[in-house]
């Protein structure tokens, strides 16, 4: 749907209550500092969907697709956004953010499947994918050139089972990547196959050769590392599904850097119960002083000082979900705006916000608010 | 309170007047009254709990009497169990009422930790310490675990720090009771939670039945994991069965507790004084659904009442290991209703994000 399509909206809204109100084309968003969001969402009937929205969260493009995605990622060279099917779905979904059209859909092969995220390289000729490998459930790192139709060149093991989220270090050469541990298989869905003999880790892989350079296991097999993000300085910041107890006290955020142990941040008792063990997105600033973790079950947003390792302030937000911070300042650019950070983040009950303020005392804006629920990731240029 | 009823009467003539009541709010409408009269419930047995408590622990009167009434606020408790949405969510009262499962005996840990701390224990020390401490688990360690009913009697006073805790606990747990019937009582979340009635089932919007039905479906998956699947050692690496992660193994209440979360299930669906769950499908020619759901719970039921050990020793004996896979099945039976064909009768989506695991 184009943007001038949408504001057609705002009168079925009015009639079903349900639907998608347009904001202020003036709307705060635009001046925030980015040009688009990406993100999944399905519509009330359960229609999955790749969106691309403006800087005020309105539709520019929007498209059915067959399989639920979960993460994406901007390709800058080709004006792409990739988007991936969450698991165990085998599509790759190529939207041209230039044309509005779904350009192609990559079905991968037969003894493989997505698990949801992928990242470009630094010259942006290349993707990195996680995916499973049927044969033997490892975690596999598909290698794709965005060169023409992107095809996959290469695999490569990913350092563990159950390969999740993956982002690039800042030196271009490494990937990091969270090994959430968990064997699945599709003629069994999402079933856990391996609960008890599960061994997440935090690896890092030299992009050349493949290599795991250093990886890092949680104290507890069933704490599942799965999202992440990365600052501008290399610092890690990672969340965790614990699939053990409710009542359990294990740590669910933490925090690395390369050749240094894990530094697991504050979870007070009260949080511990109220999320669930469960943590969806991850979004550090850029001078990786502040980090900010969706958690849809006890719907809040934790934000984290990362030198402390303290629990600084948690943001209602019912089925929390995407966060993505906005821009690169660090301190260095700029005191003002290293304090000042912005996120943009969804929600599984329509709404989509930004963040900003000091970061002890983070206000959501709204973007917009409307009948789409916006899947776990979003990602924001 | 009066304000309340007055701000229903005028929600009452409100909807009366616009249109005719929806099925949905007639339901909603009832079920609050339910969950009001069982947090009531719960608020009284657990000030009765306080009282004979501290009658034990002044007149050294006979320990079966407390122990008696904690059996029926953990009855008044397992009754509502259910209720996961509302006020005993916002500040992690449910978990202030009971803390379990508790696999690592936190519970004993952290009591052992009070009572071994030199300073006196307060009912402000207790409000202010973990949710571990606060509830009707740490209540339970200290007036059936052995090693403390020892100590109550051993030298022929009460104990006083196991008293003092024991009287802190049962009072704060009376208030936190006492502050969910306020919560759940409040005029502006009644209104609101009945007015997300019209708002649409599809798991974006607050809806009061999606609320209700959701949480019907998570307390059976946990009655089936936790309170079943945790003693018969299906969530064990080596799968082995143990006693001791039975709910209530220290007063051997596990079997009650799961027959009460399957009776308060049917009277969700089946309340012949009010407008029940069963009247909700029937407005939508579904009754079938609600005789199946039936049919699902006496298998239950019916099954549960063959185990005549407590659940700590029938998951250990092999004899007993038939009935119990066999109701685990049926558990599951139960639970495959109420996700698949009862929420499509309803036309419910259930949480989007927070249901992913992903």
């Amino acid at each position: 749907m184009l943007r001038r399509d949408f504001c057609k909206w705002p009168l079925l809204a009015l009639v079903s209550a349900g639907g998608v109100a347009c904001s202020d084309p003036q709307s705060v968003g635009v001046d925030a500092g980015f040009r688009a969001i990406f993100s999944g969402c399905d519509d009330a009937r359960g229609t999955h969907y790749i969106a691309h929205l403006d800087p005020a969260a309105q539709f520019v493009s929007r498209i059915a697709v067959p399989q639920r995605v979960h993460g994406s990622v901007y390709a800058p060279q080709q004006r792409w956004a990739l988007f991936f099917a969450r698991r165990p779905g085998t599509h790759l979904y190529v939207l041209d953010t230039s044309s509005g059209h779904l350009i192609h859909t990559l079905e991968n092969a037969a003894d493989r499947h997505f698990y949801g995220h992928g990242v470009v390289s630094a010259d942006g000729h290349w993707l990195y994918t996680t995916e499973n490998n049927l044969t033997d459930l490892s975690g596999v790192i598909g290698v794709y050139s965005l060169q023409g139709k992107p095809n996959k060149v290469a695999e490569f093991a990913s350092g563990g089972i159950g390969p999740h989220q993956l982002a690039l270090m800042p030196d271009g050469q490494t990937l990091v990547i969270a090994n959430g541990g968990m064997a699945t298989h599709p003629s069994s869905e999402r079933e856990v196959l391996n609960l008890e003999s599960m061994a997440p880790n935090l690896a890092y892989l030299d992009l050349a050769s493949g290599a795991v350079l250093e990886y890092h296991e949680p104290p507890h097999h069933k704490m599942s590392i799965r999202h992440l993000d990365v600052a501008l300085d290399g610092r890690v910041v990672f969340g965790v599904q614990y699939q053990g107890e409710l009542t359990d006290a294990v740590p669910l955020v933490g925090s690395h850097r390369r050749g240094e142990d894990i530094q697991w941040l504050e979870l007070p008792e009260p949080v511990q119960l109220s999320v669930k063990q469960y943590t969806a997105s991850v979004a550090v600033d850029a001078a990786g002083e502040t980090a900010l973790v969706s958690c849809p079950r006890g719907n809040l947003i934790g934000c984290w000082d990362l030198d402390s390792g303290k629990l600084l302030q948690q943001l209602q937000s019912r089925d929390a979900a995407g966060l993505f911070r906005v821009g690169n300042h660090t301190q260095s650019d700029n005191q003002e705006q290293a304090v000042k950070t912005t996120w943009v983040s969804s929600n599984g009950v329509g709404e989509m916000s930004l963040l900003q303020g000091n970061r002890a005392s983070l206000r959501s804006q709204s973007l917009s608010r409307g009948g789409w629920r916006w899947d776990n990731h979003l990602t924001v240029i | 309170m009066a304000r309340r009823i007055l701000l229903l009467t005028m929600l009452w003539l409100l909807l009366g007047s616009c249109e005719r009541t929806s099925p949905e709010e007639k339901w909603i409408t009832a079920l609050s009254a339910r969950i009001e009269a069982g947090y009531q419930s719960l608020h009284s047995s657990s000030r009765d709990l306080n009282r004979q408590v501290q009658e034990f622990c002044v007149q050294n009167t006979d320990i079966n009497v407390p122990r008696q009434q904690w059996r029926q606020t953990m009855a008044a408790w397992q009754d509502i169990q259910w209720v996961r949405f509302g006020p005993i969510v916002e500040h992690n009262d449910d978990w202030k009422i009971q803390f379990w499962p508790d696999k690592k005996n936190i519970v004993a840990r952290k009591v052992n930790k009070m009572l071994n701390e030199p300073q006196s224990i307060t009912v402000e020390g207790v409000a202010n310490a973990s949710v571990v401490v606060q509830g009707l688990s740490a209540v339970e360690l200290l007036l059936f675990d052995e090693p403390y009913v020892t100590q109550f009697t051993s030298t022929g006073t009460q104990s006083g720090d196991q008293c003092q805790l024991l009287t802190a606990i049962t009072t704060t747990l009376a208030a936190n009771t006492g502050r969910i019937v306020q919560a759940w009582q409040d005029a502006q979340f009644q209104a609101g939670w009945l007015a997300s009635v019209g708002q649409p089932q599809d798991g974006v919007h607050a809806n009061a039945v999606s609320d209700a039905v959701g949480a019907m479906l998570t307390q059976m998956e946990k009655v089936k994991v936790d309170k079943l699947g945790g003693p018969l050692g299906y969530k064990n690496r080596n799968r082995q069965p143990n006693g001791y992660f039975s709910e209530g193994w220290r007063s051997d209440s596990s079997l009650d507790n799961i027959k009460i979360n399957l009776l308060a299930m049917q009277g969700i669906m089946q309340n012949n004084e009010a407008y029940d769950l069963r009247r909700l499908l029937e407005s939508k020619g579904n009754a079938v659904i609600a005789d199946e759901f039936q049919a699902r719970l006496n298998d239950n039921l019916a099954l549960l009442a063959t185990i005549d050990k407590p659940l700590r020793e029938a998951v250990m004996e092999p004899g007993y290991r038939q009935q119990l896979e066999d109701l685990y099945q049926s558990l599951g039976a139960l639970n495959s209703l109420i996700k698949t064909k009862l929420t499509k009768a309803l036309g419910i989506n259930l949480g989007f994000n927070s249901n992913d695991g992903d």
